[in-house]
C-alpha cells in the first residue's frame, strides 16, 4: 500500500476509540481509495492491506516438557501452558524442537540476528530491520523498538535489545508506554502546520550545521578516532533521511486517538518484587502495539515482554512459589519447582493471549488485524532447564491472510529458528537478504506456506 | 539426554558449516598453538578432516584466527562440546582431563582476548561520547543546574552500554539516529525547564489543623443556646471551645449511620487538645494504620497535586514542639515525617526530630527537591509522626463491652452449629443471645456517657506528644532568571546587536569546547545564528537558545578527546604515542574524578601550558580528590567495580523467611562500599583494606545487622571492626552478598565468580549450555550447598575448572543470603538452629594456601595483595582510558603496580600513577 500516490481523503478529526474499541472504525479501512464514504469503508482490497511483523522475545525459556503437546497436526491438544491461547488455536502454529545458534543468558541477541552472541566481535544486521528497511517509508516510523529497560544491556550479562541497525549497532528499546503515545500520536494541535513545518527545517539546519562542524574535527583527529567520528555522520545522515520521511509525513496529522488512563502502573518501576502490577504494564504497551499497527504508523516491531533478567516479576503473588523464576528454570527434576514453573508459563501465556485478542478484535479487509499481522512469541533459552539453544519453541501466530497456513503443533526438531524467519521475510514479498541471518537460516518452513 | 547437535544437524549443518567454510576458505588457516595441536589430531581430527568432515564440520579448515569471519563462534562451539563431555563421542576413547582443559581455556582465553581488541582503539585512548552521566554533569555544571536536575538528565538519557565492566569504555558508546535525538531532545529539555524556564508561577499554601474540619475522624456535637443538639462536625478548633462536647449513640440499631433514632452522651476526652494556637496530640491517637507507613492524625493535603507543577526546591514550614514521653511510655524520639509521592518513582521523603519542647516550639524547615513526573504520576503530600500502635482514648467498656455481648454469643452460636453440638445447647445460647441482645439496646437507651474513656493501662501522663501549629508550603523556590541565563546575557537582555551575540558566543564556546575556541569558529556559530533566527523571525533570546542548543549537540561537545588542538597528523602515522595537549589532559583529568568538565583553575593552568608539568598535575589530583565533586568518581568507579549500581537487579530477599530485611537494610546496603571506599580513599589507605581492614564505614541500621553494638543514627561513620574478624574489607559488607544470592539461599559460585572476576581480575569463562544446577534436597536432609556442589567433582570436565573456582565462593558460606553471619546452613527450609548442619567453609587457593575459616580465608587474600593490586591497576586504568587492558599493556601496568607497592599500595598512589603514566598522557 503506498500512501504517497493517493490523496488524503479523510479529514483530520476522524476519532478513533482506540483502545478495546471493536466498534470503531479502523483507520486503515478509512484511509481506503475504495471508502469513499465511512460508511462503504470494509471494501478495502486485501492487496490494499499492509503485512506487518511482531517478534517478542520471552526471557528463561519456557518448562518445555509441560508446554509441549503430545500429539501434533491442527487438532493438538492444548497443554496447560498453552490454554490461555485456546481461542486462537487456528491462528497459530506451536514450533517446537527449534535451535538456534546460541542459549543461555547472553542469547537474545542472537533471535533476530541469527549468529550475535557476546564473545562474538560480529554483529549482524536483525531481521526486524531489514522488514523496515523494505517497507521504507510507507508508514511514519519503520519500526518501534521495545522492551521492558530502557538500555541496549551491551557489554554486559545480558543484552536488552533484539534490534541492530545496518551501522552495526544495537538499537536501545523504549520502555514507557507514554511516550510511546506521544510518539505515535502525541499532541500536534498545539503547532500549525506552518510551525512544524519550520521545526523540522531547524532541524534540518543544525544537522547542516553539526555535520560541517564534525568535518572540520575529522580533519584533526588521528585514524582511529575518525572511525569514531563515522557513527557521528552515519548519525546524522540517518536523522537526515528521517526528517526526509518525516517532511513526507507532515502534511498527515497523526491518527487522532484518546489518551488512555495509564493510570499508576505505567512506569516499569512500579511492579512490585511479587509481580503485582506487571500484568497491567504488560498490557499498557501491548495496546500501544496493537494502535500502532491498527493505524499503520509501524508494520514491524519488536518487543522484550520479560527479559532474561526479569526474574522476580513473576507473578509470585498469584502462585505459591517462594522461588523466582530464575531459580525455578534451574529446577534440578524437582517436581513441585517443575509445577511451578509451568503455572507461571500460563500466567505469561495469558498476557501474549491479551495481544493476540487485541489483534483479533480489530476488523480488517475480509479478516481481522491478527490475519494481517505475523506475530512471534520467541526465545533462545531452551532444554530442560533453560540455558541450551537447543528444544526451542515458537509460537508464529497471525498472518493467515499473508498466506501462512497453520498447522497447530509442528515439530521441527533441530531445525534452525531462523528459517522461521526466513519464512517471515517470504510472506512479507521482499527479497531475501545476502547472508541472511549470517547464514544460519537453511530454507523456509514449507509446512508454513 | 542432550541431541547432538552437529551430528542432526547433518543435512543442514552441511550447508551451515559449508557455507562458513566457504568463507574461510580463502583465507590462511592459521595454526592452533603447538601445545594444543597433539589434542586436535588424536582427538577431533578422525572425523573432522577432508575425508570424514562429520556433521560438515571441519577442524583442520579452523583457523585459530579468532577475529576473522565465524571462527570465534565455531571455536566456542567447539570449547561447549568439550565442556559438556560430548565431545569426543562416548564411544570413541576418553581424553585427558587436564588435556582437555587446557584447550577449552585457551579457547576462552582467546575469545575473551579477541572481545577486547575488537573493543579496544590500537592501545589507545578513544576518543568517545559521553556516558549520561558525564552528561549531566558537565550540563550541571555549565550551566549551575541543581544536583536533583541533573540527576533526572541522567535518567532522561538511556543506560549506557560497558566495556570491562563500566560504562567509559568507547567501544560500547555507540552514537546513532536514536543516541543523537535523545541528545536534540535533552537538550531541549535543559534549554526549556531550567536555563530558559518561564517565570515560576509560586504556589503558596497555609494550614492549621484547628481550622479544618474532618480532620482526626471523631467528631463531637453540642447543644445550642436553646438546647437543641447541633451535630455538624465543626473544625477541632470550634471542638475545643465547646463547653460540653457530646457524641451520638443510635438508638434503634448497633450502627450508626443508618439509624433512625439517636441520642447524645457526653464525649469524653479527646486524644487531641487545642492550645496555644495549634493542636497538642497524645500519643496512640486516631491512625490511618498501615504496617509500616506513616501512621498520622493529619490528612495528606493536595499540595503536591496542587502546587508542584515543574521540578523544584519547596519549601515547608511547620511549628512543632514535642515531649518525647517517660518512663515505661518514652520513645527513643519524636520524628516529624514528610512524604511526596509515596510510591511512585519521583517520591522523596524527609524527617526530622523535634526536639523542641511542647511549651516552646519552633518552625522547622524542610527544603526538598521535588519533581512533577509525568502526568497522571503520583504527586500526593502526607505528614505525621509514628505514634505508636495502641489506641489512648478507647470506647467506654461500660458501653462497649454490653453492644459487643450480642455479637460475641452469635459467634459462640455459630461455632456450636458448625461443631453439631446439642441443640438444647444451642437453645440456652440462642437465649443468652436474646437476653443479651436486650440489654444492648436498653443500654443505649439509658447509657449516660461518656462514650470514649482513657485507656486504663496506659498512663496518659507518660505518654509522648506532639504539638503542631501553623503549616507553610511554598514553592517553587527558584532564582529567576536563572543563573545560567544570567551569566549568557552577560551584559543585561536589553541588547540585541550582532556584537553582543559575537561576544556572548565568544564566552560560552570555550566552555562547550572545554578548550580555547578560534574565531573562525565564532564567526560560524554567529552565522548560523544570524541565519535561524531570520529564517524562523525569531526574537534574539529564542535565536541564542537556538544557538546554545547547536553547542550541545555538537561534536565538540559531546565528544570526549576532541579537545587537542594539536594539528592533524600526516598522511603516514609517526610511530609511537602523541603526546596530548593540556586543554585535552584537563579534561580526562576533570572526567575521571569528577565525572564532569574541568573547573577554572584546571582551564588556567592549561592556558599557561602547566599541566604537564609532574608537581602541577599531582598537586591537581590531591585537589580534585578533595573536592566535593569526587563523590561522583566514588559513586561512578566504585558504583560499577563493587557492583552496587546493579544491586536493585539482583533477586530481592523473600522477606517471610528472612524477617530482618527491609527497606532500611536495602537502602543501607547500597551506600556501605561507596562510603567505605570514600573513606578509602580520602584518607589515602592501602588497597589492602579492600580485602580486610580493622574499620567499617557504616550506620545504625548496618550495625544491628552486624552485631554492633553502640552505633546511632543514619549517618555512616568509621567505627572499628569487630576484633573476631567476621567484617572487615568488602567481602562481608550485607549488600553484596545480598546481591551475590538468590533471595533464599547462597550462591557460591556466584560468590567466587565475582571475587575472581572484580578482585583478581582473572574472569572465569563461562559454564558450558546446559550446566545444570545444585541437585535437589532429598526427603529430610539436611544438606549444606556445598555438599550438594560436590557434584561438580564427579564430572572431570567440571572439576577442572570448579576445582580452581569454588573455594573463593565456599569461603563466604558464613554470611547468608542477606549477608548475616551463621555458623549452620539456612535457608530452603532449614533455619539455622542446633537441627540444621554445621558449614564447612575451609579451602585450598589455587597457589597452594590452604584455609579453615573466612578470616583465613582473607588472610590468604591478603598474601596475594600484589595479584589483587595488580588486577587493581588494570580494572582502575580500564576506568581511567576507556579501553580494556589487554596482554600488551602490561609494561605500564607493572609500572603502576610498582609505583603503588613504593607506597603500601595506597589507593591515591595508584591514581597519581595512573595520570602519570604514559598511557593518560598520550593520543
Amino acid at each position: 500500500m503506498n500512501i504517497q500516490s493517493n490523496s488524503w481523503l479523510m479529514s483530520r478529526r476522524t476519532l478513533i476509540k482506540g483502545l478495546g474499541a471493536t466498534l470503531a472504525l479502523p483507520w486503515l479501512e478509512a484511509m481506503s481509495p475504495n471508502a469513499k464514504k465511512i460508511t462503504t469503508a470494509g471494501s478495502m482490497a486485501d492487496g490494499e492491506i499492509p503485512r506487518r511483523s511482531m517478534f517478542t522475545y520471552w526471557g528463561l525459556g519456557l518448562e518445555i516438557r509441560g508446554f509441549t503437546p503430545t500429539d501434533t497436526g491442527k487438532n493438538y491438544t492444548m497443554t496447560p501452558s498453552l490454554a490461555p491461547l485456546a481461542p486462537f488455536k487456528d491462528d497459530m502454529t506451536v514450533l517446537t524442537g527449534l535451535k538456534a545458534f546460541s542459549g543461555g543468558h547472553g542469547s537474545c541477541s542472537c533471535l533476530l540476528t541469527g549468529l550475535n552472541t557476546i564473545r562474538n566481535a560480529q554483529t549482524l544486521m536483525s531481521v526486524d530491520q531489514q522488514i523496515a528497511a523494505h517497507h521504507g517509508s510507507s508508514t511514519r516510523f519503520p519500526s518501534l523498538v521495545l522492551g521492558t529497560v530502557r538500555e541496549t544491556g551491551f557489554g554486559g550479562p545480558t543484552p536488552m535489545t533484539l534490534s541492530w541497525s545496518r551501522n552495526r549497532t544495537p538499537i536501545t528499546p523504549e520502555n514507557r508506554p507514554e511516550v510511546l503515545f506521544e510518539k505515535l500520536f502525541g499532541s500536534e494541535n498545539n503547532t500549525t502546520l506552518a510551525a512544524a513545518k519550520q521545526a523540522l527545517a531547524q532541524r534540518g539546519s543544525l544537522l547542516d550545521s553539526i555535520k560541517e562542524q564534525a568535518a572540520t574535527l575529522q580533519r584533526n583527529v588521528g585514524k582511529e578516532d575518525r572511525a569514531r567520528l563515522d557513527q557521528y555522520f552515519t548519525s546524522i545522515r540517518d536523522l537526515e533521511d528521517r526528517i526526509k520521511v518525516e517532511g513526507e509525513w507532515i502534511d498527515r496529522p497523526k491518527p487522532k486517538v484518546a489518551r488512555p488512563d495509564f493510570g499508576s502502573h505505567s512506569t516499569r518501576e512500579r511492579i512490585a518484587n511479587d509481580g503485582r502490577g506487571y500484568s497491567e504494564y504488560t498490557r499498557l504497551m501491548f495496546d500501544m502495539v496493537a494502535l500502532g499497527f491498527q493505524t499503520d504508523s509501524t508494520r514491524v516491531v519488536t518487543h522484550i515482554p520479560r527479559t532474561e533478567g526479569d526474574e522476580a516479576r513473576c507473578f509470585g503473588y498469584k502462585t505459591n512459589s517462594k522461588w523466582d523464576l530464575h531459580t525455578l528454570t534451574h529446577h534440578n527434576e524437582q517436581e513441585d519447582k517443575l509445577v511451578f514453573w509451568r503455572q507461571i508459563d500460563a500466567l505469561y501465556m495469558a498476557e501474549w493471549a491479551y495481544f493476540l485478542g487485541k489483534l483479533k478484535s480489530v476488523k480488517e479487509g475480509h479478516g481481522t488485524l491478527l490475519d494481517n499481522t505475523m506475530a512471534a512469541w520467541g526465545t533462545t533459552n531452551g532444554g530442560y532447564s533453560a540455558h541450551d539453544s537447543t528444544m526451542l519453541p515458537m509460537i508464529l501466530c497471525g498472518g493467515s491472510a499473508l498466506g501462512l497456513k497453520h498447522q497447530g503443533h509442528l515439530v521441527q526438531k533441530d531445525v534452525p529458528l531462523a528459517n522461521v524467519w526466513q519464512t517471515v521475510v517470504s510472506r512479507i514479498g521482499m527479497p531475501l537478504p545476502t547472508n541472511f541471518q549470517g547464514g544460519v537460516a537453511t530454507g523456509v518452513v514449507k509446512e508454513l506456506i | 539426554m542432550r541431541p547432538r547437535l552437529l551430528h542432526r544437524f547433518l543435512p543442514q549443518a552441511t550447508c551451515l558449516f559449508v557455507g562458513a567454510l566457504g568463507l574461510l576458505a580463502a583465507e590462511p588457516v592459521v595454526p592452533v598453538p603447538a601445545n594444543i595441536r597433539p589434542f586436535i589430531q588424536n582427538h577431533c581430527v578422525d572425523c573432522h578432516d577432508a575425508e570424514s568432515a562429520r556433521a560438515g564440520f571441519r577442524i583442520d579448515l579452523l583457523s585459530a584466527d579468532f577475529t576473522a569471519g565465524n571462527n570465534a563462534s565455531l571455536w566456542k562451539e567447539v570449547m561447549d562440546k568439550i565442556n559438556g563431555g560430548e565431545m569426543p563421542p562416548k564411544k570413541k576413547p576418553r581424553p585427558d582431563a587436564k588435556e582437555a582443559f587446557r584447550v577449552t581455556s585457551w579457547v576462552a582465553q582467546q575469545l575473551d582476548e579477541t572481545t577486547k581488541i575488537a573493543q579496544g582503539a590500537g592501545g589507545r585512548v578513544p576518543m568517545r561520547r559521553m556516558n549520561r552521566v558525564e552528561y549531566a554533569n558537565t550540563v550541571r555544571d555549565i550551566f549551575s543546574l541543581e544536583e536533583g536536575f541533573a540527576r533526572r538528565i541522567e535518567k532522561e538519557l538511556p543506560a549506557d552500554g560497558k566495556v570491562g565492566g563500566f560504562d567509559r569504555g568507547g567501544a560500547s558508546l555507540f552514537m546513532d539516529e536514536g543516541q543523537l535525538t535523545q541528545y536534540m531532545a535533552v537538550a531541549d529539555l535543559v534549554l526549556d525547564e531550567a536555563v530558559f524556564i518561564e517565570k515560576p508561577d509560586v504556589q503558596k499554601f497555609t494550614w492549621n489543623a484547628l481550622n479544618e474540619k474532618h480532620v482526626h475522624g471523631i467528631g463531637a456535637a453540642t447543644k445550642d443556646a436553646t438546647g437543641k443538639v447541633v451535630d455538624t462536625n465543626p473544625p477541632p478548633g470550634v471542638v475545643a471551645a465547646f463547653k460540653e462536647p457530646l457524641s451520638k449513640i443510635a438508638v434503634d440499631n448497633f450502627g450508626q449511620w443508618n439509624a433512625k433514632e439517636n441520642r447524645y452522651v457526653p464525649h469524653g476526652p479527646f486524644y487531641w487538645t487545642a492550645k496555644n494556637g495549634g493542636i497538642d496530640y497524645l500519643s496512640g491517637g486516631n491512625n490511618y494504620r498501615r504496617p509500616g507507613n506513616l501512621r498520622s492524625p493529619f490528612y495528606g493535603e493536595d499540595w503536591g497535586k496542587k502546587g508542584v507543577k515543574r521540578d523544584g526546591w519547596y519549601r515547608f514550614r511547620i511549628k512543632a514542639g514535642a515531649f518525647k514521653g517517660e518512663g515505661k511510655e518514652e520513645q527513643k524520639e519524636v520524628r516529624l515525617v514528610v512524604e511526596y509521592g509515596s510510591g511512585s518513582p519521583i517520591e522523596v521523603v524527609q524527617s526530622a526530630v523535634i526536639d523542641a519542647p511542647l511549651d516552646a516550639p519552633k518552625e522547622y524547615v524542610f527544603m526538598m527537591y521535588l519533581q512533577a513526573g509525568p502526568p497522571g504520576m503520583n504527586r500526593s503530600w502526607r505528614m505525621g509522626w509514628d505514634n505508636g500502635d495502641k489506641d489512648v482514648v478507647i470506647t467506654n467498656p461500660l458501653y462497649q463491652d454490653v453492644q459487643w455481648k450480642p455479637v460475641t454469643i452469635a459467634g459462640e452460636i455459630e461455632r456450636a452449629i458448625r461443631e453439631k453440638k446439642p441443640a438444647e445447647f444451642i437453645a440456652e445460647l440462642k437465649k443468652k443471645s436474646e437476653v443479651a441482645l436486650a440489654a444492648a439496646l436498653e443500654n443505649r437507651k439509658t447509657f449516660a456517657g461518656p462514650l470514649w474513656v482513657y485507656d486504663p493501662k496506659l498512663d496518659i501522663a507518660k505518654r509522648p506528644r506532639l504539638w503542631v501549629g501553623e503549616m507553610n508550603w511554598e514553592g517553587p523556590i527558584v532564582e529567576w532568571p536563572s543563573k545560567a541565563r544570567q551569566t549568557l546575557f552577560f551584559a543585561g537582555e536589553g541588547r540585541e546587536d550582532d556584537a553582543y551575540l559575537r561576544e556572548i558566543f565568544a564566552r560560552i564556546l570555550p566552555h562547550a569546547y572545554r578548550r580555547p575556541a578560534a574565531a573562525s569558529e565564532v564567526e560560524r556559530m554567529v552565522a548560523w545564528t544570524l541565519q535561524v533566527k531570520a529564517a524562523r523571525t525569531l526574537t534574539f533570546n529564542q535565536a541564542v537558545r537556538e544557538g546554545v542548543k547547536n553547542l550541545l549537540c555538537s561534536p565538540a561537545f559531546l565528544y570526549l578527546g576532541s579537545e587537542s588542538q594539536v594539528a592533524a597528523p600526516s598522511a603516514a602515522p609517526a610511530a609511537g604515542p602523541k603526546s596530548i595537549d593540556d586543554w585535552q589532559l584537563a579534561s580526562r583529568l576533570s572526567y575521571l574524578l569528577w565525572s564532569s568538565a574541568p573547573d577554572q583553575e584546571l582551564y588556567k593552568l592549561a592556558a599557561a601550558g602547566k599541566l604537564r608539568d609532574p608537581s602541577v598535575i599531582q598537586a591537581q589530583v590531591k585537589r580534585l580528590l578533595a573536592d566535593r565533586r569526587s563523590t561522583e568518581f566514588v559513586r561512578n568507579f566504585a558504583g560499577q567495580w563493587l557492583s552496587v549500581r546493579n544491586f536493585d537487579n539482583g533477586n530481592p530477599p523473600n522477606r517471610d523467611f528472612y524477617r530482618q530485611y527491609d527497606d532500611a537494610l536495602r537502602d543501607s546496603s547500597k551506600r556501605e562500599p561507596l562510603e567505605f571506599f570514600q573513606e578509602v580513599l580520602q584518607k589515602n589507605l592501602p588497597l589492602t583494606n579492600f580485602l580486610d581492614s580493622d574499620f567499617l564505614v557504616i550506620n545504625e541500621r548496618l550495625a544491628k545487622h552486624y552485631g554492633i553494638e553502640g552505633v546511632d543514627g543514619e549517618n555512616f561513620r568509621r567505627v572499628p571492626a569487630p576484633a573476631d574478624g567476621r567484617r572487615g574489607g568488602v567481602l562481608g559488607m550485607a549488600g553484596l552478598m545480598t546481591y551475590l544470592a538468590d533471595g533464599t539461599r547462597t550462591l557460591p559460585v556466584r560468590r567466587a565468580t565475582w571475587v575472581l572476576d572484580m578482585l583478581w581480575n582473572q574472569p572465569v569463562p563461562p559454564p558450558p549450555p546446559n550446566a545444570g544446577d545444585l541437585p535437589a534436597i532429598k526427603g529430610r536432609q539436611q544438606l549444606t550447598v556445598r555438599e550438594r556442589l560436590d557434584q561438580h567433582r564427579l564430572s572431570e570436565n567440571c572439576a577442572s575448572c570448579h576445582a580452581r573456582v569454588d573455594a573463593f565462593g565456599l569461603a563466604l558460606e558464613n554470611y547468608d543470603a542477606i549477608g548475616m553471619w551463621r555458623d549452620r546452613q539456612n535457608g530452603e527450609g532449614m533455619r539455622g538452629d542446633k537441627g540444621s548442619p554445621l558449614l564447612d567453609v575451609s579451602g585450598q587457593l589455587p597457589d597452594g594456601s590452604a584455609f579453615k575459616t573466612v578470616q583465613e580465608f582473607k588472610a590468604a587474600l591478603l598474601a596475594q595483595k600484589k595479584v589483587f593490586a595488580r588486577a587493581f591497576v588494570e580494572k582502575f586504568l580500564c576506568y581511567s582510558l576507556g579501553r580494556p587492558i589487554v596482554y600488551g599493556d602490561h609494561v605500564v601496568v607493572d609500572q603502576i603496580t610498582a609505583q603503588a607497592a613504593a607506597h603500601d599500595y595506597r589507593l591515591q598512589e595508584v591514581i597519581q600513577a595512573t595520570v602519570a603514566s604514559s598511557f593518560f598522557q598520550t593520543q
